[in-house]
Order: C-alpha cells, then sequence, then structure tokens
C-alpha cells in the first residue's frame, strides 16, 4: 500500500476521523446530559455535568425503564426463539426433504419479506380482535414472529443447503431419529447463521414500536421504546431525565453489539468466504 | 437426493408452523387490506358500509396523500444520495486508505446508532434539534453559520429534512457494513496492479470498485428505496408529521387516519397504495437476488 501517494491518506483519514466524530458526539452528548440538571443544560449544551449523579437515570428507570423492560425482554427472547426455531425448520426441511410444490412453498415464504409491515397494521388489529387476542402479550408475539420468520428461513437456507450431508446419514445408519440428528448434529453445525439469525430478529423486536403502539393497550404490556415516548409526553421540560432514559434504553443493545462485533465482523468476513 | 429424510409426519411438522404464520400474518392480511378498503368502518362499531372503490377514489384526489407520498419520495432521494453514495464511498476509503486498525474501529463505531432503537435516537435529536436546549444551533454559530440555526423540527420549510437527516446519520453506519461484505470479496490485488497501471483514486472507484460489486449496490439501492417508504417510528416519534402536515408520510398518514381519526375504510386504502409500492419494489430487488443468485452458482 505505500504506492499511494500520502497527501490524499492523510486528507481522506482526517475524513473519515470527522465522520466517526459526527456519528459519537450525539451519543456520548446524550450521556453526559443524563448526569446534567435542566439548568445546567439550559445555560449552555456544552456545560459539563457538576456531578455525576444517577439521580435522572432512577427518576427513568422508575417512570418507564423499569416497568417495561421485562415486557421488552419477554417479547424478544419468545418471539426470536419461536422465529429461529420455525424457521429451522422450515429451512431444513426445504433442502432436505423433496415435496411437491417445494419451489412455491420456498417462494412463498421468502415472499414475506416484500410486505411493508405498516401496510398491514389494520388488518392485523382487525385479526387480533376477532381472536380475542387484541392486547395481549401473546397478541403482539404472533405477528412479531411472522414477520421475521421469512428473512430468517432465507439466512438459514442459504446455510442449510451448503451442509454436507454424509454425517446425517452415517448418524442416521448407526440409528439415530431425526429429530436426535437436527438437534444434535445439524443445529450445532449452523451456529454462525443461528447467530446471524438470532441477532436480526433480536434487533428488530426489541427495538420495535409501531406494533406494540398498535396491538397494545395496556400500559403494563408497554415495551421500551412506547414507554420512552410516553416519558417524552410527560417530561416536556425535564429533558435530562429524558435524556437519562433514552441512554439507559439503549445500554443493552449497545454493549450487546460491543460484545459481539468481533463475531459479526467475523462473519461479514465469513459471508466472502466462498467454495 | 438422498432417501434418508421421507418421513410425511416430520415433513407436516417442520413446514407447516411458518407457513401458518406467513399465511395469517402476512399475506392474509394482505389480501383484507383491499377488501377492507371497500367500505366505511370504525373499529368499534359492528357496522361496515359498503362503498365501493369510493376510498381509492378519494385518495387519487387527496392533496394530503400526495404530499405524503412526494414526502417518501424525498427521503428516498436523500437516502440514496447520503446512505447509497456516502456509504459507498466511505466504505471504499476505508478499505484502500486506512490501517487495518483505523478501519476496523470506524466501521465498529459507524454502526453503533443503528443498534439503537429508531426511538430512542428520534427522540435524541429531537433534544439536539431543540432551540433551547439543543447543540446544533449553538454549533453551527460557532462555525459561523448562525444564520442557518433555526427551530429545525418546528419550521414548515426545515422539519421534513431535519427528520430525514436523523435516518442518514443512524443508517450510515450500516450501509457501510453492507457494502464492506461485498468488497470484502473484491482482491486486493486488482487495486494493487490498477495502481502499478497508474490509475489514480478516482478512477479506481469508478472502474473497479462498482463494476465489481454492482450487485451489492443494486441491492442497497432497492432496500434503501423500500425503506424510505416504510418510514414511520422516526417521524412518528420526533413530529407525529407536523408541523402541520409537513413531514406527512403515508405510514403515519394511515395510522393517524385508521387508530386517531377513526375512518378505518380509508386508512385501508392508504395501507393498500402502501402495500403496492412497497410489494412492487421488492419484485425489483428479487429480482436482483435472482441476479445474485444465478451468478454464484456459475462460480
Amino acid at each position: 500500500m505505500k504506492r499511494y501517494n500520502p497527501i490524499p491518506r492523510i486528507v481522506i483519514n482526517l475524513l473519515v476521523f470527522f465522520i466517526v466524530l459526527a456519528i459519537l458526539v450525539p451519543i456520548v452528548w446524550m450521556y453526559f446530559g443524563g448526569f446534567k440538571t435542566d439548568t445546567i443544560l439550559f445555560s449552555s449544551p456544552w456545560a459539563m455535568p457538576q456531578s455525576f449523579s444517577f439521580r435522572n437515570f432512577v427518576v427513568a428507570w422508575n417512570f418507564c425503564i423499569g416497568g417495561n423492560i421485562l415486557n421488552s425482554i419477554i417479547y424478544t427472547v419468545i418471539g426470536t426463539a419461536i422465529t429461529v426455531l420455525l424457521s429451522s425448520f422450515a429451512a431444513f426441511a426445504t433442502v432436505r426433504f423433496s415435496f411437491c410444490l417445494k419451489a412455491q412453498y420456498f417462494v412463498f415464504i421468502i415472499s414475506g419479506m416484500m410486505v411493508a409491515s405498516q401496510s398491514a397494521l389494520i388488518p392485523i388489529y382487525k385479526l387480533l380482535m376477532s381472536i380475542h387476542l387484541y392486547n395481549t402479550r401473546i397478541g403482539l408475539i404472533l405477528p412479531y414472529v411472522a414477520y421475521r420468520i421469512p428473512f430468517s428461513f432465507f439466512l438459514l437456507w442459504t446455510y442449510f443447503s451448503v451442509l454436507p450431508i454424509d454425517v446425517e446419514e452415517s448418524a442416521y445408519l448407526e440409528g439415530a431419529k431425526i429429530h436426535q440428528i437436527f438437534f444434535k448434529i445439524v443445529f450445532p453445525m449452523s451456529k454462525a447463521a443461528l447467530i446471524t439469525a438470532i441477532i436480526e430478529s433480536s434487533r428488530y423486536i426489541w427495538n420495535d414500536f409501531a406494533f406494540a403502539l398498535v396491538f397494545t393497550e395496556d400500559p403494563s404490556l408497554k415495551n421500551i421504546p412506547l414507554g420512552l415516548f410516553a416519558l417524552r409526553s410527560t417530561t416536556h421540560t425535564n429533558w435530562t431525565v429524558l435524556l437519562a432514559g433514552l441512554g439507559l434504553s439503549a445500554v443493552p443493545m449497545i454493549v450487546v453489539y460491543l460484545s459481539l462485533q468481533k463475531y459479526f465482523i467475523n462473519d461479514v468476513n465469513a459471508g466472502s468466504v466462498k467454495g | 437426493m438422498t432417501t434418508i429424510y421421507k418421513d410425511k409426519k416430520i415433513l407436516l411438522f417442520f413446514t407447516i408452523p411458518a407457513f401458518a404464520f406467513v399465511a395469517l400474518f402476512i399475506f392474509y392480511p394482505s389480501i383484507m387490506n383491499f377488501y377492507y378498503s371497500l367500505f366505511r368502518w370504525a373499529s368499534y362499531s359492528k357496522k361496515m358500509k359498503f362503498v365501493g372503490l369510493s376510498n381509492i377514489r378519494k385518495l387519487f384526489a387527496d392533496a394530503v396523500v400526495w404530499k405524503a407520498f412526494a414526502n417518501n419520495v424525498l427521503y428516498a432521494v436523500y437516502s440514496l444520495v447520503f446512505q447509497v453514495c456516502g456509504g459507498l464511498v466511505l466504505a471504499h476509503v476505508i478499505n484502500l486508505y486506512l490501517s487495518e486498525r483505523f478501519a476496523r474501529f470506524s466501521r465498529v463505531i459507524l454502526f453503533i446508532p443503528a443498534v439503537v432503537s429508531i426511538t430512542a435516537i428520534g427522540l435524541l435529536w429531537m433534544i439536539i434539534y431543540s432551540p433551547s436546549v439543543g447543540f446544533l444551533n449553538p454549533l453551527l454559530r460557532l462555525v459561523g453559520l448562525g444564520m442557518i440555526a433555526t427551530d429545525w423540527l418546528g419550521n414548515k420549510e426545515t422539519a421534513m429534512r431535519a427528520v430525514i437527516m436523523v435516518s442518514q446519520w443512524q443508517y450510515l453506519g450500516e450501509m457501510v457494513m453492507l457494502f464492506t461484505v461485498g468488497l470484502q470479496n473484491v482482491p486486493k490485488e486488482i487495486y494493487d496492479s490498477s495502481r502499478v497501471d497508474g490509475a489514480n483514486g478516482i478512477q479506481t472507484f469508478f472502474h473497479i470498485t462498482i463494476p465489481m460489486i454492482k450487485e451489492n449496490i443494486l441491492m442497497n439501492v432497492t432496500i434503501t428505496i423500500i425503506g424510505a417508504f416504510m418510514v414511520f417510528d422516526e417521524v412518528y416519534v420526533m413530529t407525529s408529521g407536523g408541523p402541520g402536515r409537513a413531514t406527512e408520510v403515508l405510514a403515519t398518514l394511515l395510522y393517524k387516519t385508521g387508530f386517531r381519526m377513526d375512518k378505518m375504510g380509508y386508512a385501508s386504502a392508504i395501507s393498500v397504495l402502501l402495500f403496492v409500492i412497497t410489494f412492487l419494489l421488492s419484485i425489483i430487488q428479487l429480482r436482483t437476488f435472482n441476479v445474485k443468485f444465478k451468478e454464484g452458482k456459475e462460480k
């Protein structure tokens, strides 16, 4: 790489540095803001917090996040588990079994990716009303699962379709049952794809706003994004509490991402390893 | 094809649940949208008055719908310029001009906003844009751009673009990541040999990067356009479509029409419009997929 002219390199490095800074500054400002008092925030947006007290974070936690975090966890964990399990079943069957209309089945599931979930708000609302699942946890989880299946299915299908079959066959000859083969052999072999599917699905469900807004009514069923939105309407002028709440809500995702980014980036690299 | 997998019971057990979910919550609702748009109805009454295509007709004559549609188009245009073009150039230069360490670091940082919920990001920027406590206006004054400082989200002229810029900020890193995936497949030697042949940086970008990851670019263009028509959270959280109708997009309009004004039939007609637009765009995307698919097979 030494052949490159150094001047553009320095300029480009500086440019990238400034873009990285522009991404980072609002996030850092948000966390500092959580420690400030409103008077300080109003005096100057650049003022430093006088003390690092967690008062605002406690208020934000008590008001919305504490009550909603459990819901968010329930929706995300159960929704993702069902999504990945059902997608892997369907993807595996599409790869390994032969059945009539297989191509049509494949296209049908994949086409689910083509529908904007917002365009289905009204009919799903009506459907949930009619089966008496409107404003219930399960009623919210069902559409989550449905809208995450197509992508997970596609991802796992791509992975399963290049999986060598010999290991499964020899296990079968040794008397293993199909379900044992699936959970004891195929699953462990597909860890990378499963992790990607889990991350993608969790990210969507954890951050969802629209479905939760429309399909639930009770404050006790709210997830974190809805809680933040409520916090905004009640803390009209209490900006620092809102900033603390936003910062708090972002912590789990940022921590999970930063601790998994090694795999994530490796995953990006893994995508380039083609046979 | 092997014969160890032929148990019909297991096959049904594996294929039916996923099918049922997709059929019941994705395809059935899409069909029902068309049906519901033929009636005048409200969510809390059993009465549904058949009005035929009058909702759809009203839609095309409704200035607010066109305003929302135009805002979605604006969203798409800005996203193509900033996220796709910007992300592509950025992924390219990070790949070629940065040290391995700084490249890795900047990709990791750039992606952070994409993992935070749109709701939180939207509310954060609502505060940053605020004329009383936000830091954007003071920052502009600091660098001598004080004359453009304004109440970004409260000003009809700037509100839509202010909301759009938040999305650009949030998803730039994700785009860079997606392009990086494509660029990993381009051997570094190609770049090196083009240097030897005397190509400059700009030529390298246009003659190597773009042709080498054409499918990848096409894919991201369609994803971005579709995403621009699906926008809901950030607009609803920051402005709820206001001031006036300045930031109305199709999804916020259908939500407000249906769940606030309880004009469910008309809202269903807007849903149909949104569905048709995104579905058509997605078909184009699937075509792109197919191109990739075939190419992959040939290799």
